[in-house]
């Protein structure tokens, strides 16, 4: 009993002071705030049950969010229909901060959520190609080749998001660390 | 070059709207896999139980048996008693050889109906059930005949319309077939015949005269070989082959007629004798056996009627039994080196100087029938009771099984799946 109040007094804990950032990750993978609750719940979820048994909770509790959001997609199928278009690239006018986070984060929504994944562990948590294989559970290569994906799509599906992801040929390698 | 896709993705992130985390959210999950954990073992329980008693049931319907050469031999136990719960039925385990058929209260499968199963015991202690699907009449009638061989019951059968039909079980296939009209009233002594009487209109009904038929049918096929016109009259109560199968004895009332197979015909008056059996023409074909009272056994000659005290039996009981002004007590089923065996109530006996009792049933038993062919063979210690394969023995209750089994996985598929449900509510909601 004394285990249990304590491992749930430590949850609550990490809840209280993790649950902001850990949500702003969530959110960057779903693009909806409801989607982001249930996806930081389950994270949470799984997380309490082996509370206990967890070295690194936060880091546990992250890669529940990658692996669910896949699983997820995965499982509901619910991949968008892209409609590409010839969209000749356009120089990229300066444009305000809130309009840039709209497009960017439509863009985003036309992702696959692996692309997606990789975008924000990569970009947004700064993390390694060697430490986002792992949080995926896939090669390293193949991390190098869905972050390289990912950049083409957002370019062909928002040139003016180009200068944000940089204008490099396909196929070349950008962002290793 | 992506510092701006950096710079983006943490603006965007910053702006993004609250994302509140409920309260409580350790207890829950806590419960949750709690509620997993019951449900994975009650759902482990019951597909092992499931397994367990389903599977073996694949095996089903077993094969039919060669009643030609049962294992074990022919011999009679001395003894047969109530076949234990979830004996097989005959339907699905066929015995082969009945060697005791006997009807008895509260047998396994008595569902309180009308239809009251029969114990069937066949070689090597093989025990089963046959839920009968036929209407049973009542007792005077006997509501079956097992044949000399033991390979056939033979029925009587009402469907509606108060016109009887003969069915015949063949017991080595479990197969029933319907044969001709009326009422089966004996085999003959060597099993290759059987004597069926039939009514033109209710015979169903108590009042009398009924114009009819004594038919004889040769067995196992069914075709009738020998008809007998009945006028108007008693009913028939009781009719007899002789051991060569050319004279045909009948009893309607207290009138007994011998019919030969030239066509010529014989009779007397028997008083309130009643022919003994469907054995009671005596091994030379002279004489009739009567039951003149409970526990004598009379001999008559067949044609004229003549007492023949030499060949009478007294005094056969070994013990008091319950007589029923309807069903004589003993009914003589075959001979044995000149002495006849008779059924007595819930014993098989063997009659002469010093009555010995063959086989015994349960105490209770209100019909007991043996195949004669067994009487070759001195009878033997009862082995424990075989109540048939497993999978014949429980297939009855497989459907409750396969039910219970399939709810309980559907509640393990609700517990356990609730990411499943929450993807469902997500796609009906977007």
């Amino acid at each position: 009993v004394v285990d249990t109040a304590e491992a749930r007094a430590s949850f609550e804990e990490f809840v209280r002071t993790r649950s902001g950032s850990l949500a702003r990750s969530a959110y960057l993978l779903t693009g909806d705030r409801h989607h982001a609750e249930d996806l930081l719940q389950t994270a949470l979820a799984r997380a309490a049950v082996r509370w206990e048994r967890l070295d690194n909770p936060e880091a546990y509790v992250r890669r529940i969010l990658y692996t669910q959001m896949v699983s997820w997609w995965r499982q509901l199928r619910r991949r968008p229909a892209e409609a590409l278009v010839e969209v000749p690239a356009e120089a990229v006018q300066p444009a305000a901060e809130v309009e840039t986070r709209l497009v960017l984060s439509r863009a985003l929504g036309r992702l696959t959520p692996r692309q997606r994944a990789v975008l924000v562990l990569r970009f947004y948590e700064d993390r390694t190609e060697q430490q986002t294989a792992p949080l995926l559970g896939c090669a390293v290569g193949t991390v190098k080749s869905q972050t390289r994906h990912a950049l083409q799509r957002l370019r062909m599906l928002s040139p003016e998001l180009a200068e944000l992801v940089g204008v490099r040929a396909p196929g070349e390698e950008v962002g290793s660390r | 070059m992506t510092a701006g896709l950096r710079r983006a993705l943490r603006e965007a992130a910053e702006a993004a709207p609250p994302v509140t985390v409920p309260p409580g959210i350790f207890d829950r999950a806590r419960r949750r896999r709690r509620r997993r954990t019951i449900a994975a073992v009650a759902g482990t329980l019951a597909a092992l139980l499931a397994l367990v008693i389903v599977g073996p049931l694949w095996t089903w319907p077993a094969p039919a048996l060669d009643a030609g050469r049962p294992p074990g031999g022919l011999a009679l136990p001395d003894t047969v008693v109530v076949p234990p719960g979830m004996t097989a039925d005959l339907r699905r385990a066929p015995v082969g050889t009945a060697l005791v058929v006997f009807h008895r209260e509260g047998l396994p499968g008595a569902g309180g109906d009308e239809n009251e199963p029969l114990a069937v015991v066949g070689p090597a202690d093989r025990y089963r059930v046959y839920d009968r699907p036929e209407w049973t009449p009542s007792a005077r009638d006997q509501s079956f005949l097992l044949s000399p061989d033991g390979r056939y019951l033979l029925m009587p059968n009402m469907p509606s319309g108060g016109v009887y039909h003969t069915r015949l079980l063949d017991l080595g296939t479990s197969r029933l077939r319907t044969l001709d009209e009326g009422i089966p009233l004996a085999w003959s002594p060597d099993g290759r015949q059987a004597i069926l009487v039939t009514y033109e209109g209710d015979a169903s009904g108590s009042a009398p005269p009924l114009p009819g038929e004594i038919r004889v049918l040769s067995m196992p096929g069914g075709e009738v070989v020998r008809r007998v016109a009945l006028s108007a009259g008693d009913k028939v109560v009781a009719a007899a082959l002789s051991p060569d199968g050319a004279a045909l004895a009948v009893q309607r009332g207290a009138s007994v007629t011998v019919y030969d197979r030239e066509g010529g015909t014989a009779g007397f008056d028997a008083g309130v004798a009643l022919l003994a059996g469907p054995a009671a023409w005596t091994p030379d074909g002279a004489d009739l056996l009567l039951q003149k009272q409970p526990g004598q056994l009379v001999a008559v000659a067949a044609r004229t009627g003549m007492p023949d005290p030499v060949r009478s039996y007294p005094a056969v009981t070994p013990h008091p039994l319950p007589y029923t002004a309807d069903l004589p007590p003993e009914r003589v089923v075959a001979w044995q080196d000149g002495d006849p065996v008779v059924v007595v109530g819930d014993q098989a006996v063997r009659l002469g100087v010093t009555p010995r009792v063959l086989v015994s049933a349960p105490a209770g038993s209100d019909e007991l029938q043996i195949a004669t062919v067994s009487l070759g063979s001195a009878p033997r210690a009862p082995g424990l009771p075989d109540p048939g394969p497993f999978a014949a023995r429980y297939w009855s209750v497989a459907p409750w099984v396969v039910t219970v089994v399939l709810v309980v996985a559907a509640i393990v598929l609700v517990l356990w799946s609730p990411r499943r449900r929450r993807l469902i509510w997500h796609a009906v909601r977007i």
